[in-house]
């Protein structure tokens, strides 16, 4: 795997807050990641501090080979688009755009063009009259037609709409076939994305609890249906997440794939199985530890 | 070089708005000071200052300000540097300061030319520049147009880095530094001493050479202050 950024043991306080925790991995060359976690879990401080916009308290963070804090030759190739960009107050659409090809070495005007048109982006309209959904697809756009080898999304497409959205996959897949390069998405709408991300980073509480394949991660848990003692049968000896019930059956989520052999065993007790979803399992994974054993998440890791 | 060029145009298109506002006021400035000047006028006065060019110092510090505070944050998203950015809004007040010397020096002409815009009101120019040669009186403009863009430039870093609060925290011990240091020497009966030493200045001194070195430590601060900003 060749690597385009690193961070070894990457923490970061804010006062009495710790917003990132210890945080080590890679991210490869021509992959898309979903860095998934909670609000406030420090997904944009993550991305802030890869991006060189923020200081880490500790630890290490390299990109392209080099620290990215003041480095124009690594942010040359990196390009960040946050939720919560601000614009200058009289910048207009056009003038994002103009600003952009004069910064971003691999910008696409045709590219940026084509995707303001298919977003019904207003050029001449200031990007403070932009609504929430327009300011949005502006950074998506501005984040697809810069092409930088490295590109953030911070949640940026929050606020458009399903169809808007899934405009921005499929342009983003469609692109990423012709120019690959390493896309983070930061976001909260997982079973989305579930089917653009190749690797998982999950994040919670400052801390990185996955960093697995997203193919790895579908076939992690299962969830199996059946009355309490056939469940009771299946879940022995693995590690159950969750546990409910609903009028006399018990719904498990257990940790461990659908191999033959747990078919089989389902199969006999009468036990339904079904895969958990992405969403889901993230779910299971960050719902805070009084109803979720530490030692289930552990062994989730 | 090129790279700063590119950073500084995150700033064309706020230009409009800056000249607009800046000799807007400046010609708001001079018309209030006009109309009371006619309103006192009597031929026997002579020559009037009006020390109106304050306005134009005033605007500058606040469209310095506003530009960093505003445009910083968007530079930090799109990729540029804090040391590019900050390079680049100090090409952008050398620049600035250089045009607005220039339009000063025409404004000058004229209102000689006019006999102080014939009601006796001097307005752009300065009564210890009368005999400035045409290079000094350049420098005699440029030079502290690029002191207070550079202020400007600092006030905003001071902004990026602690806030509304940081600004006024800022403001309030400069004052106090100031107020003390003027208290002190006035205790230790050192302005007259002062008075001669800034008499004993050449012209060129006074007017761009301590005014330079005022801009640097300005500049510097901004630089070292903008370093560790975020956005």
């Amino acid at each position: 795997m060749t690597a385009v950024a690193t961070a070894h043991g990457v923490t970061k306080r804010f006062g009495d807050v710790t917003a990132l925790d210890d945080v080590s991995f890679a991210l490869a060359e021509h992959t898309i990641y979903g860095l998934l976690g909670r609000n406030g879990a420090g997904k944009t401080t993550l991305m802030q501090i890869l991006t060189g916009q923020a200081f880490a308290s500790s630890g290490k963070v390299s990109v392209f080979d080099a620290p990215p804090v003041e480095n124009p030759a690594v942010l040359s190739k990196v390009c960040f688009v946050r939720e919560s960009q601000r614009y200058p107050h009289v910048y207009t659409v056009r003038h994002v755009f103009r600003t952009a090809r004069r910064l971003f070495a691999n910008w696409d005007d045709t590219f940026a063009h084509g995707l303001a048109a298919d977003f019904q982006l207003p050029a001449g309209r200031l990007v403070s009259r932009l609504s929430r959904g327009m300011l949005s697809a502006l950074g998506v756009t501005v984040g697809l037609a810069a092409r930088a080898p490295l590109t953030f999304f911070d949640e940026p497409y929050l606020g458009l709409d399903p169809v808007a959205r899934q405009l921005f996959y499929d342009r983003l897949l469609a692109d990423y076939a012709g120019h690959p390069r390493t896309v983070v998405l930061s976001t909260h709408l997982i079973d989305e994305v579930s089917d653009l991300v190749e690797r998982v980073l999950l994040i919670d509480r400052g801390r990185l609890l996955l960093d697995e394949d997203a193919d790895d991660l579908r076939g992690r848990a299962v969830v199996a249906t059946g009355r309490a003692e056939a469940v009771d049968g299946f879940a022995a000896g693995r590690t159950e997440l969750h546990r409910e019930r609903l009028s006399g059956l018990v719904r498990s989520t257990i940790l461990g794939g659908l191999g033959p052999h747990a078919k089989a065993l389902a199969q006999e007790l009468n036990v339904e199985l079904e895969p958990l979803s992405l969403q889901q399992l993230v779910v299971r994974l960050t719902v805070p530890p009084t109803t979720t054993a530490p030692t289930d998440r552990e062994a989730a890791r | 070089m090129n790279r700063i060029r590119q950073v500084a145009a995150l700033q064309m298109p706020a230009w409009p708005q800056i000249l607009g506002w800046t000799w807007g006021m400046v010609a708001v400035a001079f018309g209030i000071n006009l109309l009371s000047v006619m309103a006192n006028y009597d031929p026997g006065d002579g020559v009037t200052n009006t020390g109106g060019l304050v306005s134009l110092c005033g605007v500058a510090i606040g469209m310095a300000t506003v530009s960093v505070t505003q445009i910083f944050p968007y530079a930090l998203g799109m990729s540029v540097t804090r040391r590019e950015f900050y390079l680049a809004w100090s090409l952008l007040a050398f620049v600035q300061s250089v045009l607005y010397a220039l339009v000063l020096c025409l404004l000058r002409a004229v209102e000689q030319a006019t006999g102080y815009w014939g009601w006796g009101m001097r307005f752009f120019g300065l009564p210890f520049m009368d005999d400035a040669n045409p290079v000094l009186l350049l420098l005699g403009y440029a030079v502290p147009m690029l002191v207070v863009t550079h202020l400007g430039i600092l006030l905003g870093t001071l902004y990026l880095r602690w806030g509304t609060t940081g600004v006024l925290a800022s403001l309030t011990l400069t004052f106090t530094a100031l107020g003390l240091a003027a208290t002190l020497i006035t205790w230790s009966r050192q302005w007259h001493a002062i008075g001669r030493w800034l008499l004993d200045q050449s012209p060129t001194a006074l007017l761009a050479g301590w005014p330079v070195l005022v801009a640097a430590a300005f500049a510097v601060g901004g630089y070292r202050l903008i370093r560790r900003a975020t956005a």
